[in-house]
């Protein structure tokens, strides 16, 4: 019996002590995660910001000053001290999620999560992200001195990890279950990999060649044209080229695969962009450049952006960083400032490979066959064996889709070619940027930068304005890599870059002001090819605009431009839709929408209704101009909402607007009525279950923890107007994740604000702290410190010093 | 009976009080600590992981929760270790 009892007793203590320190499913091990010694009640509180603090490495000491919105102030003797102090604040607020964008990144989120990451992990694999990064690596490793910054920052972030107990791990390993790995430079490249994904991942060229194949090529033509009948050009249009003397790629004489293909991979979210703009000294009311920027990603918690101080004697800067790279990406120094939007260049092409047979270790390539080689990708799995995935590389990049992904041909397979494989030292440019003094510095920093391409906005203190769009971009013959290409043949390859000084760009220019938000570099008189890989048509206008409408511009002027809700896009189409419908058949609940809509002034402010019926109108109508798309088994993106618009109000009785299902044959008029009531049902049906349709409730705005938007951690039903095509571009989940307003005095004044909060730790109370004044449009002042001595701005001092 | 009777109470009380000193010696030492660490900070990390887990977002009964976890630990510990000394003694 006493055998027995101790049996029974000590199955149930190793039982009930499995229990409470393991994970089940998404539970967190409850006993480790409570116990208040190690588990969560350990991170009730904020990071310490002062004491002395022993670091590797250091050779001076580095004070940092922190104000009350917990933005460090670094200051340093040297550069290499600068980045290593530069690793350790940063993982000291922002471990967790510097760490896990790098997991997200190589395709590893399965070791964390488990086989529900695995389909995300495989797609990462094979576009080549671990491929890309080593590429990088290898780039900066030809320049030892971007090298030895890159090593001083991961020793940084190591310095921080290693002092760090189990207790100390931040909330989202104990609730996950697993703990930091030590900081490599091959994270640093990693991060860049992640936000090239972001930026420049993004293609059509597969649904396109669904497109053409269904459509035929003058149908193709005129739903997807290269440039609208309208467009605002990031480099003016009055630019004179003729200095170019390099021509464009030839055409060859040849053929595209047709292939018809099922499915593709899943796309970055087409709304990153971003929006920047700079005015010369003759425009500012005083006589001073200023400079905004104000990217648009995800609305995530942690954010995407921590904002810094970075100083050493010969130079000082600020702004906004992203936790894993060195330096200030978007901010401004002493004597200039900068900030980017995406610009959008296609530099992402599909190759058709055909092997020599089942073994795949040949393929064609012109009368020869090539050999390919294979990258072994283990992706292991928390609490199950690893997967091994085996992809083909060519000389193009990886065979992405093939027998064993998204296809069944044993014998052929896509290849991507991408620029993000390249390999390129981006983190110089920053580190150039930094410290640069005027526009000839800022030009030498960007030529170190290949991708994602960026439109650089510059400003500087001599009262110089620039943008460049830069990125390392082939030279396409015209219509090069719209569609599927032959991978064998070797006049489909990239033939050449576009030598870097020809690049677009515009220093000056007599309209005295600068402006990007995505949308096409140039017009057709570049003498290159630029193909419309997606160009925003709408926030440009508005930006460009403005700027025309008046002779000087204030700082209120460009918050105002920040925060504007105007929405030409429906302003576009609406009032044509109201001279055509046919309204007489409305019923009384209908006609209350149709005249709500109809008293809307365009302005997608979060008291307004208009916002909320146009949103959810569009989207009935879209669909129903693009029922055709609805096919299965067949890759399609619909066409460009400008386009569409276009064709609605120029070609309404065009075969795509009829209904495919219906037996009547519809136009663009049919198309209101029938969208119109569609929505208006929708618009009903909301309104039963959740209320007001007013636009702030309609759109609820949140802010979402990186594990999924875990509820606990995020922020929701934010106060914010604005919209898609709207230079406050706030949707639901995305929006300006940076706003930034910089003068271009001496020094520099700035504003700027995020939607998040300085700390990481969502036990911090500056977690999301900055997130109701982001909504309410407001800004901060960022405390330019110039010099070690504390101010009155600084509410604590910590003191990093040689170990 | 009467023997076997007062026998059997002062046993289970015995095997009661085994398990129950632990388990509330811990229960009120985790919740009390728990609850000072959160205190001090208004409780807003306290807060989120009682949405989490999820307790309605009432950190009191986090704290309550911490405790039973805690004392639930300690108790059985306690059981195992009387059975020990049960099975070392004889």
């Amino acid at each position: 019996m006493k055998y027995l009892k101790f049996t029974l007793s000590l199955l149930l203590t190793a039982s009930v002590f499995y229990g409470l320190n393991n994970k089940f499913g998404s539970i967190p091990p409850i006993g480790k995660f409570l116990n208040p010694y190690t588990g969560v009640w350990q991170n009730e509180s904020d990071e310490t910001i002062t004491g002395t603090v022993p670091i590797d490495g250091l050779k001076d000491k580095v004070t940092v000053h922190y104000d009350a919105q917990l933005i460090p102030h670094l200051f340093a003797q040297n550069e290499n001290d600068l980045y290593r102090a530069q690793g350790y604040i940063t993982a000291k607020h922002r471990l967790w999620q510097m760490e896990f964008q790098t997991y997200a990144a190589a395709g590893r989120l399965s070791e964390i999560i488990g086989e529900a990451a695995l389909n995300y992990d495989r797609q990462q694999r094979r576009r080549g992200m671990g491929f890309g990064a080593e590429q990088a690596i290898a780039k900066i490793k030809e320049d030892p001195k971007t090298n030895a910054l890159v090593e001083a920052y991961a020793e940084g972030v190591n310095s921080y990890i290693n002092q760090l107990q189990p207790k100390d791990f931040p909330v989202e390993y104990k609730l996950l279950d697993y703990h930091p790995e030590p900081w490599t430079i091959k994270k640093t490249a990693l991060l860049l990999m992640y936000m090239t994904k972001d930026l420049a991942g993004g293609d059509s060229d597969l649904e396109y060649t669904n497109a053409l194949r269904m459509f035929g090529k003058e149908r193709f033509d005129l739903l997807y044209p290269d440039f609208f009948d309208v467009i605002d050009p990031i480099i003016p249009k009055e630019t004179d080229w003729s200095y170019i003397d390099v021509p464009i790629t030839e055409t060859p004489e040849s053929e595209l695969p047709l292939d018809s293909i099922p499915k593709t991979l899943d796309k970055p979210n087409p709304d990153n962009g971003s929006n920047n703009w700079a005015i010369s000294g003759e425009k500012s009311y005083s006589g001073n450049p200023i400079l905004a920027n104000d990217p648009h990603l995800g609305l995530n918690l942690p954010s995407i952006w921590f904002v810094m101080q970075l100083s050493i004697p010969t130079h000082n800067a600020f702004g906004a960083t992203l936790p894993g790279a060195l330096g200030i990406i978007s901010g401004f120094n002493t004597n200039i400032s900068w900030g980017e939007t995406n610009a959008t260049r296609d530099v992402l092409d599909w190759y058709k490979i055909e092997f020599k047979d089942e073994t795949r270790r040949q393929y064609k390539y012109g009368d020869d066959w090539k050999a390919v080689s294979f990258r072994i990708e283990e992706i292991k799995i928390k609490g199950k064996a690893a997967y091994i995935d085996s992809v083909c590389y060519t000389h193009h990049g990886p065979v992405t889709y093939d027998k064993n992904f998204m296809g069944d041909n044993k014998l052929a397979g896509y290849a991507m070619k991408w620029s993000g494989h390249i390999g390129g030292n981006n983190q110089k440019t920053f580190l150039e940027l930094n410290k640069g003094r005027n526009y000839d510095d800022y030009v030498n920093a960007l030529k170190h930068y290949t991708a994602p391409a960026q439109n650089f906005v510059f400003a500087s203190t001599e009262g110089d304005i620039a943008i460049w769009v830069q990125g390392k971009l082939p030279n396409k013959w015209k219509g090069q890599g719209k569609f599927l290409m032959d991978g064998s043949n070797p006049k489909h390859d990239w033939q050449s870059f576009i030598p870097q000084h020809f690049n677009a760009h515009t220093k000056n220019p007599e309209r005295g002001f600068v402006s990007s938000a995505n949308q096409h570099p140039v017009d057709e008189s570049y003498p290159f090819y630029v193909f419309n890989d997606g160009y925003e048509t709408y926030r440009n206008r508005v930006i460009n605009n403005f700027f025309n409408s008046k002779e000087t511009f204030n700082i209120q002027d460009f918050k105002d431009l920040h925060n504007n809700n105007y929405n030409l896009k429906a302003a576009e189409l609406l009032p044509y839709i109201f001279e055509t419908m046919d309204a007489s058949t409305l019923t009384a609940e209908e006609l209350s929408i149709f005249n709500e809509i109809k008293s809307w002034d365009f302005n997608n402010n979060i008291d307004e209704l208009g916002p909320s019926i146009y949103s959810i109108w569009w989207s009935k109508l879209y669909d129903l101009v693009w029922d055709e798309y609805d096919v299965e088994n067949v890759a399609l993106d619909k066409p460009f909402t400008y386009q569409t618009i276009h064709l609605l109000k120029t070609k309404g009785d065009d075969e795509f607007m009829d209904i495919v299902e219906t037996p009547e044959t519809e136009t663009a008029k049919e198309l209101f009525l029938i969208s119109f009531k569609k929505a208006a049902k929708s618009l009903m049906d909301w309104k039963a279950e959740n209320g007001d349709y007013n636009w702030n409730a309609y759109k609820s705005t949140y802010v979402g923890h990186l594990l999924q938007a875990l509820p606990a951690f995020s922020r929701f039903n934010l106060p914010i107007g604005g919209g898609g095509n709207i230079v406050n571009a706030t949707k639901k989940n995305h929006g300006p994740s940076w706003r930034m307003i910089v003068e271009m005095s001496s020094p520099p004044t700035a504003l700027g604000i995020y939607p998040g909060g300085q700390s990481g730790n969502p036990g911090s109370k500056y977690y999301d702290n900055f997130i109701d004044d982001w909504a309410a449009g407001n800004y901060h002042n960022l405390n330019f410190l110039q010099s070690d001595i504390k101010t009155d701005a600084v509410i604590d001092t910590q003191t990093l010093i040689s170990n | 009976m009467l023997a076997a009777f007062i026998a059997a109470v002062v046993f289970s009380l015995k095997r009661a009080a085994v398990f129950f000193t632990p388990f509330l010696a811990v229960l009120i030492f985790w919740a009390a600590y728990s609850f000072l660490l959160a205190n001090d900070n208004e409780f807003i990390l306290a807060k989120k992981i009682a949405v989490l887990l999820p307790l309605g977002g009432s950190p009191s009964l986090l704290i309550l929760v911490t405790g039973i976890v805690g004392g639930l630990a300690a108790g059985i510990a306690g059981v195992f270790g009387k059975q020990c000394l049960v099975l070392v003694k004889k």
